[in-house]
């Protein structure tokens, strides 16, 4: 599906990750060999991993207000939040109905969660433009944010090296510049176990029990518990590079923007092999894409927020760029954005 | 040279496998055959014989000559 939406900007990107640094090569469940070969080919060398206190609301808090004052917006003119995450602070209720109450925004607000991970900034951003168009809401914010790694275990090496924590918290307003932004979308889900927490589940024979913490033993440097994440790595791969370069080109062809206008390529942060994998079929320049996954691994929906919010610290972005978020689901969501004199703000630690 | 022969030394390659491969080499057998493993041979696939292989595929490969199989056959 393609769809366009005008009148809608970014005013500013702010990310919030915890301080504490984890490193890939002294990850003590798996030999010095494999540490060096998985950083070879994943390209992650570090991650940010969050302490027991802290949790997504905490990183998308810290991020959005940082960015409220930095832009700076009367709290009272903000009309719709949106959290996109998958590790919400409760199952029930909506975690960004506790962040309005948190960040003392208006009562008289929008406010739900997406379910949705690594897809999940460009559909957020697809979601959130519509209401402000549809709803006649002229400032929001939308906030993507997970702490993933409080669902991997510790010793599965598939997953423990691969997640960081990270939220962004990304201002949007309304501006009569007629600036398009075009999205397209991909939903299959016969992958839904591929990236999947079994037990938790309220269906079926998943349902959380007892059994669902009894760690198990897969294969060699990987055991977790029903409650930890699985990753179905060969699968996603395979999706990713059959497929995202694909629904990329259909979404350039169908905005009727020409290549040479699009200078970035902001990709979902997924893994070194499947992001040189999809670069290589896109015919565009290396330098078009921005990588924030060495030091801070998949940050899940946050990965492309962030990647915006490093580069655009670095060189202020005034371009047309393409993102694209793809994994959990599986699900994928492309879109082109014109980036124009965003404000940015250093990377918060907490 | 045969063609699964040349396969074995692309996938030995590939994979940086030591020791020696042939076509009955037991995939449980190599070390290099985990996850990493799996998507190299999935990216090998794409690049050199533009197949699309998938994890569901290679649960089902027991031998070097079952993934021979895939790229050739499939």
């Amino acid at each position: 599906m393609f769809s366009k939406f005008n009148n809608i900007s970014i005013a500013g990107i702010s990310t919030a990750v915890p301080k504490k640094k984890f490193f890939n090569k002294d990850y003590i469940y798996a030999s010095k060999e494999s540490n060096d070969k998985f950083i070879k080919n994943t390209g992650i060398y570090e991650r940010r991993i969050s302490n027991k206190n802290i949790c997504t609301s905490d990183l998308v808090i810290a991020a959005a207000e940082k960015i409220i004052k930095t832009i700076p917006w009367k709290k009272k003119t903000i009309e719709a939040i949106i959290l996109v995450t998958q590790t919400p602070d409760y199952l029930t209720p909506s975690t960004s109905i506790k962040i309005q109450n948190e960040l003392d925004l208006p009562k008289n607000i929008i406010a739900f969660d997406i379910n949705l991970g690594c897809s999940g900034f460009s559909y957020g951003l697809s979601i959130i433009s519509s209401i402000m168009n549809n709803l006649s809401i002229n400032r929001s914010l939308l906030l993507v944010g997970d702490v993933l790694s409080r669902l991997c275990n510790i010793k599965d090496k598939s997953t423990w090296p691969v997640f960081g924590d990270a939220g962004s918290a990304i201002a949007l307003e309304k501006k009569k510049n007629n600036e398009f932004s075009f999205f397209n979308f991909f939903s299959d889900g016969s992958g839904y176990s591929d990236i999947i927490v079994p037990s938790h589940s309220l269906s079926g024979k998943n349902i959380i029990s007892n059994i669902s913490l009894k760690e198990k033993r897969y294969s060699d440097g990987i055991i977790k518990s029903d409650l930890n994440l699985f990753l179905n790595g060969p699968n996603v791969y395979s999706f990713a590079i059959n497929n995202v370069h694909l629904a990329i080109n259909d979404l350039i062809a169908d905005s009727k923007i020409k290549n040479k206008y699009i200078k970035y390529f902001f990709l979902h942060q997924a893994n070194k092999m499947i992001n040189d994998k999809i670069k290589s079929k896109l015919n565009f320049p290396n330098s078009f894409f921005p990588q924030s996954l060495k030091k801070f691994g998949n940050t899940s929906a946050a990965s492309i927020p962030l990647t915006i919010n490093l580069e655009n610290n670095k060189k202020e972005i005034n371009d047309y760029c393409l993102l694209s978020g793809f994994g959990v689901g599986i699900s994928m969501c492309n879109a082109i954005i014109k980036i124009n004199k965003i404000k940015t703000t250093k990377l918060l630690e907490i | 040279m045969k063609i699964s022969d040349k396969v074995v030394l692309q996938i030995k390659k590939s994979l940086e496998i030591n020791k020696k491969i042939t076509s009955a080499t037991e995939l449980n057998s190599l070390i290099e055959w985990d996850s990493m493993g799996a998507l190299t041979f999935i990216g090998m696939a794409d690049a050199k014989y533009k197949k699309i292989v998938t994890g569901n595929d290679l649960v089902k490969c027991k031998t070097i000559q079952d993934l021979i199989n895939l790229l050739i056959n499939k």
